[in-house]
């Protein structure tokens, strides 16, 4: 069994009257690319700086390799890289020097370690630009070079892709699968941007209100998230009553169309064309249509827009 | 590595790059530049006409003959004064800095803890406050010298640099409340009030005869000859050093245990 990493414990925030979390158990295991869903507001981020030691729980307790995160506790720092919300850098020193000060703070003896982040994070253009000249990728990019520099065996990341262009955001997505596949570092990513999370994640965690309302392996997605088959015929009422005299159980959807859950239809959607054909109703429309982890994470915090 | 000499490493690179150090600097030397075309326009009365509404500022203001007496007298004055404003503004930057620019959360979950971080942040002040001082210092007494100031002795500088050192080092020990309240405040404005209302509040101390008995009035009453109703003694220094030690460790556990949202 493969090494809890980062567990909570029952963890809760409130501030004053407001819970930002509630009662919020997981565990993220070595080498997992831990995605963490959720709407703004729904308790990401306090989560990420629970697990950061930048505030207190109300009650529970989170833990990194077993240690309990606390303020004083600076020794499980060494291991983590982290990135929370919007990175923001010294403004008036360079790229260089920004990674300098990070340096230092992180304790690397080796003095070439901020030339090299520059290079893995496509930096060397900038190294000398003053930070507040940075575009948003490109302050994005800095941010990360700060959360790697060290070679953390552990990364925290709250939406880290924000602001990158398409290409950056693939080329990140590779760079992380690469730290998890080939160097075992536990990756603990949150994001409201469900595609990117469903490209990458090992594991995914939904969390609305403060809660973790679902939590499962990526690679179960597909049988998790409900499929339907739709129809589309010339006359869809005689079409209805066509399938219901075969034994189909089917409705018609609010657009009008013919929908079929029925495990039977799904598998074989090619015997019902074969039948509305020979009732003189042939498909215009015939299509299995699969829930994605959208309509599923909709569907999860009870909004509208999923399957249903 | 220790987590002292590498945090102070960190904390001088962000000072040297700054523009704001190097326009402390520059508003000290002013200020003394300022002090001496005051003293020149006082030696030299005639010409107080050509230099419009600083000649006749000049002209208002009198401190007695112009000598290295008085010069000196008012430069101890001045340090109290603006080293108010100008030791706490230098706090107000190094700690309100960090959440002005949004970077204190990439210094709180690091491996050299909040502590050493707090004490680099303190000592950087402090030295920055320190070559403040010895900037005004020199070069307020080479202005004087330029402005040709009568009565210049070794003995009259010597017991200046003793004065103006002790009023110098009470005013920088009071930085630590205004770092804490730049925390506190997470910015600048905060502290800036507090500046502008100590200044207020030391003046009316002075008035109602509490001056020594209220932090912020300290340095100046040090800075002026004593009288027999307004002159420091052993509380005096008591109450300045637990405002500057309880500054400390309020800033110290504000860093520690407060939210950081």
């Amino acid at each position: 069994m493969m090494r809890e990493i980062i567990r909570t414990e029952k963890l809760t925030k409130h501030f004053r009257k407001a819970q930002a979390v509630n009662d919020l158990s997981i565990n993220i295991r070595e080498g997992e690319i831990y995605g963490f869903l959720g709407l703004n507001g729904a308790g990401k981020t306090t989560t990420i700086r629970m697990l950061l030691g930048l505030i207190k729980p109300t009650s529970g307790t989170s833990y990194i390799f077993d240690n309990v995160v606390k303020s004083g506790e600076n020794e499980i720092f060494k291991k983590i890289g982290y990135l929370v919300e919007v990175p923001y850098s010294y403004p008036e020193l360079t790229v260089r020097e920004n990674l300098e000060i990070i340096r230092l703070l992180r304790f690397i003896p080796e003095t070439d370690a901020v030339e090299k982040i520059i290079d893995k994070l496509h930096l060397r253009e900038y190294a000398d630009r003053k930070a507040r000249n940075l575009s948003q990728g490109n302050s994005q990019r800095l941010g990360l070079a700060k959360a790697l520099i060290h070679n953390p065996q552990i990364l925290i990341l709250d939406e880290p892709t924000n602001g990158l262009d398409p290409a950056g955001i693939v080329e990140i997505r590779e760079f992380l699968k690469d730290l998890s596949k080939n160097y075992g570092v536990t990756i603990f990513i949150s994001s409201h941007i469900l595609g990117e999370i469903s490209r990458l994640a090992t594991r995914i965690g939904i969390i609305n209100d403060g809660r973790l309302m679902q939590e499962f392996n990526a690679d179960h997605l597909e049988q998790i998230c409900k499929k339907q088959l739709k129809i589309n015929t010339g006359d869809n009422r005689s079409a209805l009553s066509v399938l219901s005299e075969n034994g189909f159980s089917a409705v018609i959807n609010e657009s009008g169309e013919i929908e079929i859950k029925d495990g039977n239809a799904l598998n074989h959607p090619e015997e019902l064309a074969k039948m509305l054909v020979y009732a003189g109703l042939p498909p215009m429309l015939l299509k299995v249509e699969e829930e994605d982890l959208e309509s599923y994470f909709l569907r999860t915090i009870g909004m509208e827009g999923a399957i249903k | 590595m220790k987590s002292f000499p590498v945090s102070f490493l960190a904390e001088t690179l962000k000072i040297r790059k700054s523009n704001v150090f190097w326009l402390s600097i520059l508003f000290f030397v002013f200020v003394s530049a300022m002090m001496g075309l005051l003293m020149f326009i006082q030696i030299h009365p005639e010409i107080s006409g050509k230099f419009g509404i600083v000649g006749t500022k000049a002209s208002i203001m009198r401190f007695g003959e112009p000598g290295w007496i008085n010069y000196t007298a008012f430069l101890n004055q001045a340090i109290a004064a603006i080293g108010a404003v100008g030791y706490g503004f230098v706090a107000s930057w190094i700690f309100g800095r960090e959440f002005s620019d949004k970077t204190i959360k990439d210094i709180l979950a690091l491996p050299v803890s909040r502590s050493y971080i707090i004490l680099t942040k303190f000592t950087a002040t402090v030295i920055w406050c320190i070559i403040l001082s010895i900037i005004f210092f020199a070069t307020s007494i080479g202005f004087g010298r330029l402005a040709g100031i009568p009565g210049w002795s070794g003995q009259i500088i010597l017991k200046f640099a003793k004065t103006y050192t002790e009023v110098s080092l009470l005013s920088i020990l009071l930085c630590t409340p205004v770092a804490f309240l730049a925390s506190y405040g997470r910015g600048y404005l905060l502290p800036f009030a507090f500046i502008i209302l100590t200044l207020m509040l030391a003046n009316f101390s002075g008035l109602v005869g509490l001056g020594p008995y209220f932090p912020w009035a300290i340095p100046g009453i040090l800075s002026t000859p004593p009288t027999e109703d307004m002159k420091l003694n052993t509380a005096s220094y008591f109450i300045l050093i637990l405002t500057s030690v309880s500054g400390y460790f309020a800033t110290l556990a504000f860093w520690r245990f407060a939210d950081h949202k």
